[in-house]
């Protein structure tokens, strides 16, 4: 009985997964060939969209820029040459 | 004949208005960039992307950005602002992944290779120093990161890499690649924090900072934020 409500639940793991995969492929269809009716609705809210992403990148560029910029001194200053 | 239109025009100019080109009579003046701040964005980038010369890359990649943000404010720009600082951010991503891994794959012996891979091992990651350059194949001695070194150093960061800078110079493919690299990207962010999490006694604890689990996640989760962006965006514009 134990094997069976572990193998049920196995079933269950993968059906949600699958459908989640279901759920992002069928979404993620370029915008410009998707319907007329869809992109009407899509784009309300894709300029506030790409402006939240590019602040999160550029937060993020700056982080790599500072890891770049620090990282080999830090490691020459900290330890030497090995 | 395509005839791009600045990306942040927001209504499109009458027919009447735009420049009328026939084959054959291009202007002569086309430039080798989309943008002509490109050649300061790539120096500062390919150099920053090596780590070992960050300190002088920063100096041409900020000039880059700040003349390429110049030319947005004054409406001159080609490519979208976001599309800058997002494929700048993917390609500086891309290159401090393949260079150092590159180091540690090729170049493992070697004072300049040794001296940043084991250093860094000590600052974040306990797997770069311990035991190195004792495994079958030199480096890094860990068996799952040996793994995923080489499917980065072969596939997913060069492909990061090229894509982005094709996505910056608005070509077609470069927008593909970008799309396919960013699930590569996620398939490697899964089993990289798989491999890092059960490994963390003997990575993250032989380190000086424990936060190394932290810091490489936050990067590691540009997938999340770029995927979005690239379904959103409008492809037409990427037609180089």
């Amino acid at each position: 009985m134990h094997d069976v409500v572990v193998l049920l639940g196995m079933v269950v793991a993968d059906l949600l997964i699958l459908a989640a995969w279901w759920f992002l492929g069928s979404r993620l269809v370029p915008a410009e060939q998707a319907p007329a009716s869809a992109n009407a609705e899509a784009d309300k809210g894709v300029p506030t969209l790409h402006k939240i992403l590019t602040y999160v990148c550029f937060f993020l560029l700056a982080g790599l820029i500072i890891e770049c910029v620090a990282m080999f001194p830090a490691i020459l200053v900290r330890f030497g040459w090995s | 004949m395509v005839i791009k239109q600045p990306a942040n025009r927001e209504t499109p100019i009458p027919a009447a208005a735009e420049p009328t080109w026939v084959p054959g009579d291009e202007p002569a003046t086309n430039s080798r960039w989309v943008e002509p701040a490109d050649g300061w964005l790539a120096a500062g980038i390919l150099s920053c992307g090596t780590m070992l010369l960050g300190p002088f890359g920063a100096i041409p990649l900020i000039i880059g950005l700040v003349k390429l943000w110049r030319s947005v404010k004054a409406g001159t720009n080609v490519r979208p602002w976001a599309a800058t600082v997002i494929g700048t951010f993917c390609m500086i991503d891309g290159m401090i992944n393949f260079l150092p891994w590159s180091l540690d794959s090729f170049a493992h012996d070697t004072v300049l290779g040794k001296t940043f891979i084991t250093g860094y091992g000590r600052f974040f990651d306990g797997a770069f120093f311990l035991d190195y350059n004792k495994g079958a194949l030199g480096g890094v001695a860990n068996h799952s990161e040996k793994m995923w070194q080489y499917l980065a150093v072969f596939i997913l960061m060069p492909m990061r890499v090229v894509s982005a800078w094709a996505f910056l110079q608005m070509k077609t493919w470069g927008l593909h690649f970008m799309k396919i690299s960013g699930w590569l990207y996620l398939f490697l962010w899964v089993g990289y924090t798989m491999a890092m999490s059960l490994d963390f006694p003997e990575r993250m604890a032989n380190s000086e900072f424990g936060m190394g689990w932290w810091l490489f996640n936050l990067f590691y989760l540009s997938p999340m934020f770029v995927l979005p962006y690239l379904y959103t965006v409008d492809k037409r514009q990427w037609n180089r």
